[in-house]
């Protein structure tokens, strides 16, 4: 074949332009770190990133929630863990009320620290975390307890069923709070029959149903605080496997966007290489013609 | 008997032609660099030669050369490779342009960052995640509003990009039925000079050459079907119909056409008859326009569509703060006009967090709302809305880089039977010095033979006879 002087210019600016390019798309890689500028630069690779995106959005948000769960749990148990105490008061009145040797006053001033047991446990029932009420259900803006000013006990409860349901992971919800009215209304009940017993003098109540009211109380307060610790250990399992999960997310999506630095200085070196040389040849061989030897 | 100056008109021939020959060379040398020049060679050739006449049989040998003359002037061309290169150019012109919209298309999508569509829809979902943790907040509620804004402007922004590219696409069009237009009528042109030029027995060499680089230039923006006819015009022909007709050219029109919402049809302009380019960089402009784009834009439209419905049916369902119910969250139809409902706008007690009436704590039907993304939709093939999306920008990616590749290959084509063309067409400048050196050497031995014959003739002249001077 015939080989002309365009020919050669031609293939020589084509290859140079090729080398170039290749360098361009190294230099942008190495600059900024990322393996993709456009879907087209890796299809397969783009998709597989904005899924994996899309997951880390989904694990990041999941662990917030479970946070937040948490926090309203914990906000939960402590308060329950007050009404415990208040209930362990109760019953050492109760016990101490039951002794046939006590004088009536003292089981009326008994009476009257119950009343004051009551008023701080209808307190404790309107507990509130955030400005929202923790034991009224759903209906968090509405206070689940007030004080009966005729009767000096508390009223109806105000509250919803209500299971207020975070997501924790995709598509599985867990309760965060614990409804107040069925836990309440019997501690409620127990002390205001301890109240009435004590104040009516009847120590055959005090010892008897009313002691067991409280104690019964105080059982169902344990089966409560022991669901929110089992609902608190499922969430602390669930947030350190999210928290895995988030490393994993994080690890492939830097595998799939970034650079292999190593790799691309390496290719930058080779195609430097070739180019130049595409250039010190290129210069070699443009140059001489049949002129230049002509006399 | 030979004529006393028969030696010297030889070498007058021969002075001719060979200074003929480097005038040939001069023309190359020049156009060395010329676009679509090809070599021309002087073809030498003898002259007749001469018989001497006798009346029985030749008294000395054979027949005699008379010299030398300049047959003919020709082009060194294969146009079989012109047929190849024109068909390689037609396929590099339609990916080209099929490349440098997708290009668009893939700034338009933004993908992969955090500024893109896909973004927006999970911020979105996060705040509706944030809200079902907390439906009695304003704050988070207020959250879901903005993210909901800024939702519904990327996909109006987007369907506006994308609708904007057509109509570029669409100008685009025009501009090349222009210069087609404009090509055909060169064409004829030069089709009627070259017509003349052998009517009158000559080769049109350099016309020949203007004629097949238009040709080139044509089929970079069409796909045609070249005739060459026996006296060297070109005949083209678009979809079996004639542009170029000999001297004649037929132009095409750009015609606004309702059914396309005003976007141009390509028409023929004697019959009105629509083109339809299928190769060229004017069929990957209209592909592009209507196929591509269009296709794109169409999908983002479902995806903003079945995100209305979908999404209001499930707040419809729920309940707000002031415990409203059966509200719409958006309005509108599609990715251009997608909106939030004038009651969202009004009140943020109206976002529906919960299922029930008079449950402000309850958060189930936001975390409802959250999970419309990630539910496979029917209208959508059977995927989620998320997954449709990624699909669309991976199929915007796969398209891209194939005619990324497409557009590599084809240049590696073009250049490879350009470097074909130019192995038989192109000039080399040491050929052309060999050649130079020989006519000059046989040019200065010619005017020797000139001086040869003039020393003999003297001879004859000047100093026979003067015996007894």
């Amino acid at each position: 074949m015939r080989i002309t002087n365009n020919m050669m210019a031609r293939n020589l600016v084509s290859n140079l332009n090729a080398h170039l390019r290749r360098q361009e798309e190294l230099h942008y890689q190495l600059a900024s770190g990322r393996r993709l500028r456009v879907p087209s630069d890796d299809p397969a690779a783009t998709s597989h990133s904005m899924r994996l995106h899309s997951d880390l959005e989904h694990t990041r948000q999941h662990r917030a929630n479970i946070s937040r769960a948490l926090s309203w749990l914990e906000a939960t148990d402590s308060v329950l863990n007050e009404v415990g105490s208040a209930l362990q008061r109760a019953k050492e009145l109760a016990v101490y009320g039951a002794n046939g040797t006590l004088p009536s006053e003292s089981r009326q001033a008994l009476a009257d620290e119950i009343k004051q047991i009551l008023e701080h446990m209808v307190d404790l029932a309107n507990s509130s975390h955030a400005g929202l009420y923790l034991f009224s259900g759903n209906k968090t803006l509405t206070k689940p307890y007030e004080l009966v000013p005729a009767t000096g006990y508390a009223g109806t409860y105000q509250g919803d069923g209500g299971m207020r349901e975070y997501e924790m992971s995709a598509g599985v919800t867990v309760a965060v709070n614990v409804p107040g009215q069925a836990l309440f209304d019997e501690i409620f009940n127990a002390l205001r029959d301890l109240h009435k017993a004590l104040e009516s003098d009847d120590l055959d109540a005090v010892g008897g149903s009313a002691m067991a009211g409280i104690d019964s109380a105080i059982d169902h307060l344990l089966r409560v605080r022991s669901d929110v610790g089992a609902r608190v250990n499922r969430l602390e399992l669930a947030a350190a496997r999210m928290h895995e999960l988030e490393l994993n997310v994080e690890q492939l999506i830097a595998d799939n966007e970034s650079v292999d630095i190593a790799k691309a200085i390496i290719d930058l070196k080779v195609s430097e290489n070739s180019y130049r040389a595409a250039l010190a040849s290129g210069a070699r061989i443009i140059q001489p013609t049949l002129i230049d030897f002509l006399r | 008997m030979r004529s006393t100056f028969f030696g010297i008109d030889i070498a007058r021939r021969a002075l001719q032609a060979q200074q003929r020959a480097l005038d040939v060379v001069g023309h190359n040398i020049a156009n060395a660099n010329t676009p679509g020049y090809s070599r021309q060679v002087a073809v030498q050739a003898t002259t007749p030669p001469y018989t001497y006449p006798s009346r029985h049989m030749p008294t000395g040998a054979g027949q005699v050369g008379t010299g030398v003359y300049i047959a003919a002037i020709r082009r060194v061309r294969d146009e079989f490779i012109d047929m190849q290169l024109r068909n390689e150019t037609e396929s590099a012109g339609r990916w080209q342009a099929r490349r440098d919209a997708l290009r668009q298309v893939e700034l338009i999508f933004l993908e992969p960052s955090d500024l893109s569509l896909r973004s927006a829809m999970d911020q979105f979902w996060q705040s509706l995640q944030d809200l079902h943790l907390q439906p009695e907040s304003d704050a988070a509620r207020a959250v879901v509003r903005e993210r909901a804004l800024s939702l519904t402007a990327t996909f109006q922004h987007v369907h506006k990009q994308l609708t904007d590219l057509r109509w570029d696409l669409d100008r685009l069009a025009q501009l090349e039925v222009e210069r087609i237009n404009s090509l055909a009528e060169r064409l004829a042109d030069v089709n009627n000079q070259i017509f003349r030029v052998v009517t009158s027995g000559q080769e049109p060499n350099d016309l020949l050459d203007r004629r097949d680089e238009l040709l080139l230039e044509l089929s970079e923006l069409v796909d045609i079907d070249v005739v060459i006819l026996d006296n060297k015009m070109a005949n083209v022909a678009i979809g079996g119909l004639s542009i170029v007709n000999g001297q004649h050219a037929t132009m095409l029109r750009a015609v606004a056409d309702p059914a396309k919402g005003d976007m141009v049809t390509i028409r023929w302009g004697n019959t009105d008859r629509e083109v339809r380019p299928a190769n060229g960089r004017l069929g990957g402009i209209l592909e592009a326009r209507d196929e591509l784009v269009a296709g794109y834009l169409d999908s983002l439209n479902a995806l903003a569509a079945t995100l209305i419905e979908k999404f209001n049916a499930v707040h419809q369902g729920g309940y707000g703060l002031d415990d409203s119910h059966g509200l719409d969250f958006f309005v509108g139809t599609n990715a251009s006009d997608i909106d939030l409902s004038k009651d969202i706008y009004d009140s943020l007690s109206k976002i529906a967090a919960s299922s029930e009436a008079d449950t402000p704590g309850d958060g189930s039907n936001a975390l409802r709302l959250a999970s419309v993304y990630t539910e496979p939709v029917a209208a959508l093939g059977g995927v989620t809305m998320r997954d449709f999306f990624t699909s669309l920008v991976s199929g915007i990616g796969v398209a891209a880089q194939k005619a990324d590749n497409m557009v590599d290959s084809q240049a590696v084509l073009v250049e490879h039977l350009q470097n074909r063309r130019d192995g038989i067409s192109g000039v080399s400048l040491d050929e052309e010095m060999v050649d130079m050196i020989r006519f000059q050497q046989a040019y200065a031995a010619a005017a020797r033979v000139v001086t040869a014959m003039d020393e003999a003739l003297d001879t004859i002249i000047s100093r026979m006879g003067i015996v007894g001077r």
